[in-house]
C-alpha cells in the first residue's frame, strides 16, 4: 500500500520534491505527515543546493494590510502569496541566511534583528545589540552549521542629551553562542558613509564582506574579516548610474549597474588588483520589458545568488533574469511575468525588495 | 587452462519467486542487487536463490531490469550506451500505480540503488504534478485526518494550495 510506504523510501520520494509539492503530499495521510516531519527533521536549512534554481521571495517595501510575502516558484513558474500571520511585528528583508532570512521588524527606531522561514512559519528575535544603533549596515556570512551577523557604523544614542553620533565599532552576532559582541573600533568616516548611504544587502567574496552606497556616485565598501581592515573601492561609471547593487556570482564580487541613453544595464566582475571587468551586457529586449517605457533605471532592484542574478521593480511588472542554465552551464538571459493574480484573485503591484533562497519545510533548530 | 575455459562462460543462478515461479539469470546481472549479492558472496544460495517479496511478475520485471544494468563485459559503457540505458530506464517506470509500488517495493527489498532513484524519481514527478486530492486518488490514499485537523494543516500551508 503507498500510504504505509517504509519511512526511508518516502523519505528518498520526499527528498525530490519542491517545498510546495512536499507541502501537499504530507497532508495526504497520518502516516506521511509523520514522515515528512521526521524527514524534514533531518535535513538542514543552511545548507543551500544549487542543484535547483532558487526562489525569489519578495515583501513590500511599506506595509500593505494583511502582513504577507510574495514567492515564485522558477520551476513551474508560478507566484504564492505566503501569509505571514505568525509574525509578531511587520518586519523589513534584511538578508537571506541559506534557507533563512534575516529580518527586522518595523516596530522599533534602532535597529533589531530576527530571523524567520515564512516556508516553515517560525520566527525568533535575536538578543538585542550591545550598542543602540539606528541605520547601521548589516551582514551576513554562513559557515555551516551557523552564521555571523555584521553590524557596522549606524547612529548611537547620545549620552547625556546631546546629538546623535556616529558609532564608530563594528559587533558581531555568532549563532553558536546567541550573543552580540563588539569587536573593535573601525575608520569614523566608513560608518559615517555606511550609515548615511544605507546600504543595502552585503555581499561576501573571498574573505571580504562589501557593501555599496545607496545613490550616485556610487562607492563600494569592504571589510576584510580576517585583518580586520576596511577599504573603499570606485564603482565604474559611479556618476552616471541610475542604479547600482553588488551581487555575488560564481563567488566573485558582481556590481550590477544601468544608466539609460547610453549603456543598458551591464554586469562587471572584480577581478585582480581591483579592477572591474565588464562581463555582460542585457539585451535590448529586456531593458524594454523591464523598464516598460519608463526610460530610467531610477526605481530598479537587482539580487543575487551564485547561480543567478534577478533584476526586478515592482511585484507587478516582471523580473529580467540571468542565470546558469543547469543543463550546460552557460548563464542565458529570461524573462519572468510579475504577481498579477493568485488562485484566480487579482494582486495589487507595488514596489518589493526581494532575496534569493533555497526554500525549505524543515524547521530550523535555531529557533 | 580449465579455469580461463570456465571464466568464459558466464554463470548463471536461479531466482524464486514467492508463488513458486523460477527465472534463470546470469550472476553477474543478479548481483545488482545488493541483497542478492551479499547471499551470493556469503554462499547461503544453495541451487535456488529464495525471493519470497517478490511475485512472478515483478521478479520478471526487475530481471529485465538486471540485465540491462548488469556491467558490460568489455569495460567502460560508451555515452551512447548511457544514453539509450537512461531512455531505456524513462520507459521502464513509465508503468501504472500498482506496478510502480511493486517496483518500489522490490528495489528497495533487493537494494538496486538505481531502481530505488528511478521509481522514487517518478513516484516524486507525479507528487510534484498533483492536488492532495488527486494524490490521495492515484495511490489509493485514505485520508486519515479529523477534519479539524485537516483544516489546521490547510491554514499552514495555504500558499501551496493556491
Amino acid at each position: 500500500m503507498w500510504s504505509d510506504l517504509p519511512f526511508d523510501l518516502l523519505a528518498t520520494v520526499f527528498s525530490n520534491l519542491s517545498p510546495d509539492s512536499l507541502a501537499c503530499a504530507r497532508s495526504a495521510c497520518r502516516h506521511w505527515h509523520k514522515s515528512a516531519k521526521a524527514f524534514l527533521f533531518s535535513t538542514t536549512s543552511l545548507v543551500v543546493s544549487r542543484h535547483d534554481p532558487p526562489w525569489f521571495v519578495a515583501m513590500p517595501k511599506r506595509s500593505h494590510g494583511r502582513l504577507c510575502c510574495y514567492t515564485h516558484n522558477p520551476i513551474l513558474d508560478n507566484w504564492h502569496a505566503l501569509s505571514l500571520d505568525f509574525l509578531p511585528h511587520p518586519v523589513r528583508l534584511v538578508s537571506p541566511i541559506g534557507s533563512l532570512i534575516l529580518v527586522r521588524p518595523t516596530n522599533s527606531t534602532f535597529l533589531q534583528l530576527a530571523v524567520c522561514n515564512p516556508f516553515s512559519r517560525q520566527f525568533r528575535q535575536l538578543p538585542l545589540l550591545n550598542i543602540t544603533r539606528t541605520n547601521p549596515a548589516v551582514g551576513v556570512l554562513v559557515r555551516f552549521p551557523f552564521f555571523i551577523v555584521y553590524v557596522a557604523g549606524g547612529m548611537s544614542d547620545a549620552p547625556r542629551g546631546g546629538g546623535a553620533t556616529y558609532e564608530p565599532t563594528l559587533e558581531i552576532y555568532d549563532s553558536r553562542i546567541d550573543r552580540w559582541r563588539i569587536v573593535g573600533s573601525m575608520p569614523v568616516e566608513f560608518a559615517v558613509r555606511l550609515t548615511v548611504w544605507t546600504p543595502s544587502e552585503s555581499v561576501f567574496s573571498k574573505g571580504v564582506l562589501y557593501w555599496i552606497t545607496s545613490a550616485r556616485a556610487f562607492t563600494v565598501m569592504g571589510f576584510d574579516i580576517c585583518t580586520n581592515t576596511w577599504r573603499e573601492l570606485n564603482v565604474p561609471m559611479a556618476d552616471r548610474l541610475e542604479f547600482a547593487t553588488v551581487v555575488r556570482r560564481n563567488g566573485a564580487l558582481t556590481l550590477v549597474g544601468g544608466a539609460c541613453g547610453e549603456i543598458n544595464a551591464c554586469i562587471w566582475e572584480l577581478g585582480e588588483g581591483d579592477k572591474w571587468r565588464l562581463v555582460e551586457k542585457m539585451p535590448a529586449e529586456f531593458e524594454r520589458r523591464l523598464l516598460g517605457g519608463k526610460g530610467t533605471w531610477g526605481s530598479t532592484k537587482c539580487v543575487g545568488i551564485d547561480g543567478g542574478i534577478y533584476l526586478y521593480r515592482e511585484l507587478g511588472s516582471g523580473m529580467v533574469v540571468w542565470r546558469e542554465v543547469a543543463e550546460n552551464g552557460v548563464w542565458a538571459w529570461f524573462w519572468v511575468d510579475g504577481c498579477s493574480s493568485i488562485g484566480g484573485k487579482q494582486v495589487q503591484s507595488f514596489p518589493i525588495k526581494g532575496v534569493l533562497l533555497h526554500p525549505t519545510l524543515a524547521p530550523s533548530c535555531i529557533f | 587452462m580449465s579455469s580461463t575455459l570456465c571464466c568464459s562462460f558466464a554463470k548463471n543462478v536461479t531466482l524464486r519467486s514467492s508463488d513458486g515461479q523460477t527465472f534463470e539469470v546470469e550472476e553477474a546481472a543478479a548481483q545488482v542487487s545488493q541483497t542478492i549479492k551479499r547471499m551470493i558472496e556469503d554462499g547461503c544460495t544453495g541451487s535456488v536463490i529464495p525471493v519470497p517479496n517478490l511475485t512472478g511478475p515483478v521478479l520478471a520485471l526487475v530481471i529485465e531490469y538486471f540485465k540491462k544494468h548488469s556491467p558490460p563485459s568489455d569495460g567502460c559503457p560508451t555515452a551512447l550506451l548511457e544514453m539509450e540505458i537512461k531512455d531505456w530506464d524513462a520507459k521502464f517506470v513509465a508503468v501504472d500505480n500498482d506496478t510502480l509500488l511493486d517496483l518500489t517495493l522490490a528495489a528497495h527489498y533487493l537494494e538496486i540503488q538505481g531502481l530505488l532513484d528511478l521509481t522514487c524519481h517518478r513516484v516524486a514527478d507525479i507528487l510534484n504534478d498533483n492536488s492532495v486530492e488527486k494524490i490521495r486518488e492515484i495511490f489509493h490514499i485514505k485520508n486519515d485526518f479529523t477534519p479539524e485537523e485537516e483544516a489546521e494543516e490547510r491554514s499552514k500551508i495555504q500558499w501551496a494550495f493556491e
